[in-house]
């Protein structure tokens, strides 16, 4: 049973198909990368995984649950998490304040149990050290900042929060939707190797990410999936997707160079 | 401990300063001479503040004396009463602030912290009054009983009217409420039954256990005015309330309500269950707006639908706005300032709404984030490095 499988999945707006039958499979601790032009459904799938666009047909299925009609919060408990394309912080607080909803997304303490203070507090500290070490593997520097508003972090660190956020509650399928925009190539590079060596605290852990900058995809990802007006067209190691010709076709008639196609 | 003693010492002493002016402030007669006295307080508080003593005060007031001084706070206050015996208009002006706290931290509750903008404060305040005074009334129901009948009616006509709108997104609350706060004063103005145009008058006396709450009080002889009783009552539910949203505030649960607020993406897919926290925020909210709409009926004794109008919720709003959104201290201070502020500047009548004007005009301009913005989360965490100091910036 895959941990997450996409079956046969359209989503429409109006008249705009912007995704269409994708079918999609993910086994636990496999990293699979999806590109494809803009415009090309990436993210949609991503919102359709999550439950933020619900499919118009075919079938979400997480760990055995059907979930193609669940709120995204349900989706969630089953140990989905994310990060979005542009990256959503809570403006308004402090980077700990960001990280810990990660941690109390799942289990809130109720109205009655603010009465125990003691309990209440303990629960915090634990989380608050972990969201330090984990903040640490990203970046020592940050983690010792993690009292500052967010709205005045640099753009990476803010990256790195969002990310930090996502695998707080310890997901089983983390979701990376162009983890690295906006990065210089050398920010791009200590990016993955951040990810990927918080992930390994994490075993089992499945990652799909989403990416323009396809050297990171070489590097990262097992499977690639590439995507175009809403459709797969390709489906398969890096090598063979940059290879195929639909690929080529849909990278604007690209002559291979495929590493130059993102944008 | 002699540090501590210290702190103590400071924060009683400026309790007894702040309360000191209160009272001169109240006493002062003419309009010019109250006016000198706030223009005298505001210009010492702006050149204390920019000389960094807030900061320098919330470092030396932390924590460790925040429960000293509240405990001395509450016991000066509780002398309210004896010492403007002679004048009991101010007992019931202040009353009818404790009751705007009350209020405020609902309606703050709901909108400040967890967004849901609440345009019907005053159609459920008059709920829990109107259940409150026909139960008391027409049903002989004791006092505890109907006051609690209020307070449950409240939040749960506020939980009914919520369920089929928890699905829909934006503004449609808002509307929501503006229709029910309509609705709401054409039925009581429009209903036999529930006294029309008229009201209900002749409510009983709140009684509850051996304490007769429209009885004098006599105190070491003296003998006070009947609001005095529900100043001291009014006084221990707005402290307990107080100390309860700073509770949610400054913990786990007033963050996922700020997450639903400013992200309901990110706290759906943080696995929020935004439907079940943003019911439990509204009725929890609705809650301490109808235990204060019930404890009025009684001391006035006397409810119309005009004391349930639409401007009286707008007016409820504007203590969270003037205050600050989801700031506990600010609904405390904007209660304060617009309930005494209104009775004291009677004496100039018309020009009352010029200086509200001005003063809104003024906020809006020097002051969007309200008079006193939430501080930093800090989840009675110790301090750890010197935080970037509290909520100015934002």
């Amino acid at each position: 049973m895959s941990l997450l499988h996409v079956d046969r999945v359209s989503v429409q707006f109006g008249g705009l198909v912007a995704l269409d039958r994708v079918e999609l499979a993910v086994e636990p601790g496999e990293v699979v990368g999806v590109i494809g032009p803009n415009g090309s459904g990436k993210t949609t799938l991503f919102n359709v995984v999550t439950g933020i666009y619900r499919a118009s047909s075919g079938r979400v299925v997480v760990a055995g649950h059907d979930v193609t009609r669940a709120h995204p919060d349900a989706i969630a408990r089953l140990g989905v998490a994310r990060t979005f394309q542009r990256i959503r912080l809570l403006e308004r607080l402090t980077a700990l304040d960001n990280l810990l909803v990660g941690y109390y997304g799942r289990s809130a303490v109720g109205w009655l149990e603010l009465l125990r203070a003691g309990r209440v507090r303990r629960q915090l500290q634990r989380f608050v050290e972990q969201a330090r070490e984990l903040v640490t593997l990203f970046s020592p520097e940050l983690a010792q900042q993690l009292d500052r508003p967010v709205a005045e972090l640099p753009h990476i660190d803010r990256r790195r929060l969002e990310i930090c956020r996502a695998m707080a509650g310890r997901p089983r399928l983390l979701l990376l939707d162009e983890p690295t925009a906006g990065m210089s190539p050398e920010e791009t590079r200590q990016m993955v190797h951040d990810i990927q060596k918080a992930a390994a605290s994490l075993p089992g852990l499945a990652i799909v990410i989403i990416e323009h900058d396809l050297s990171v995809i070489q590097g990262a990802a097992q499977r690639v999936v590439c995507l175009n007006y809403g459709r797969k067209i390709a489906e398969g190691s890096f090598e063979q997707v940059v290879r195929s010709e639909a690929v080529r076709v849909a990278y604007l008639g690209s002559d291979g160079d495929g590493v130059a196609a993102g944008s | 401990m002699g540090k501590r003693l210290q702190r103590v010492s400071l924060a009683v002493g400026l309790e007894v300063v702040a309360y000191g002016w209160f009272l001169a402030f109240l006493r002062v007669e003419s309009a010019l001479g109250s006016l000198a006295l706030v223009a005298a307080a505001a210009a010492l508080a702006v050149a204390l503040a920019r000389a960094g003593a807030l900061a320098w005060l919330r470092r030396e007031l932390d924590s460790g004396v925040a429960r000293a001084a509240a405990i001395f706070g509450l016991a000066l206050a509780a002398t309210f009463p004896a010492l403007v015996r002679d004048n009991p208009y101010w007992i019931f002006t202040l009353n009818l602030t404790l009751l705007y706290v009350l209020v405020g931290l609902g309606l703050n509750l709901q909108t400040g912290t967890t967004g849901l903008v609440n345009l019907a404060g005053a159609a459920f305040y008059g709920t829990g009054a109107y259940t409150a005074a026909l139960l008391a009334r027409d049903a002989g129901v004791p006092g505890v009983a109907s006051l609690a009948a209020g307070t449950l009616a409240a939040a749960a006509v506020g939980a009914l009217l919520f369920a089929p709108v928890l699905k829909l997104r934006g503004h449609y609350l808002a509307l929501v409420t503006i229709a029910f706060g309509v609705i709401f004063h054409l039925v009581l103005n429009n209903t036999e039954a529930l006294g029309g145009p008229q009201g209900i008058y002749g409510i009983p006396d709140l009684v509850l256990g051996p304490w007769n709450l429209q009885r004098s009080p006599r105190l070491a002889g003296v003998e006070l005015h009947f609001y005095a009783n529900y100043f001291w009552l009014l006084l221990a539910l707005a402290a307990a309330a107080v100390w309860w949203a700073w509770r949610v505030y400054d913990s786990p649960v007033g963050l996922v309500l700020n997450a639903i607020r400013d992200d309901p993406w990110v706290a759906g897919t943080s696995g929020v269950n935004l439907p079940r926290w943003k019911l439990a925020a509204f009725t929890a909210g609705n809650v301490l707006i109808g235990v204060a709409g019930s404890i009025y009926a009684f001391m006035i004794g006397y409810i119309s639908p005009e004391n349930f109008t639409f401007e009286e919720s707008l007016f409820m709003l504007s203590i969270i706005i003037l205050g600050a959104m989801d700031s506990v201290p600010g609904v405390v201070t904007a209660s304060v300032l617009l309930v005494v502020l209104t009775e004291k500047l009677r004496a100039i009548q018309d020009y009352r709404f010029l200086l509200y004007g001005v003063l809104v005009v003024a906020m809006l301009i020097f002051r969007q984030q309200g008079l006193w913005p939430p501080p930093w989360r800090r989840y009675g965490l110790p301090a750890a490095a010197p935080s970037s100091g509290g909520g100015a910036a934002r």
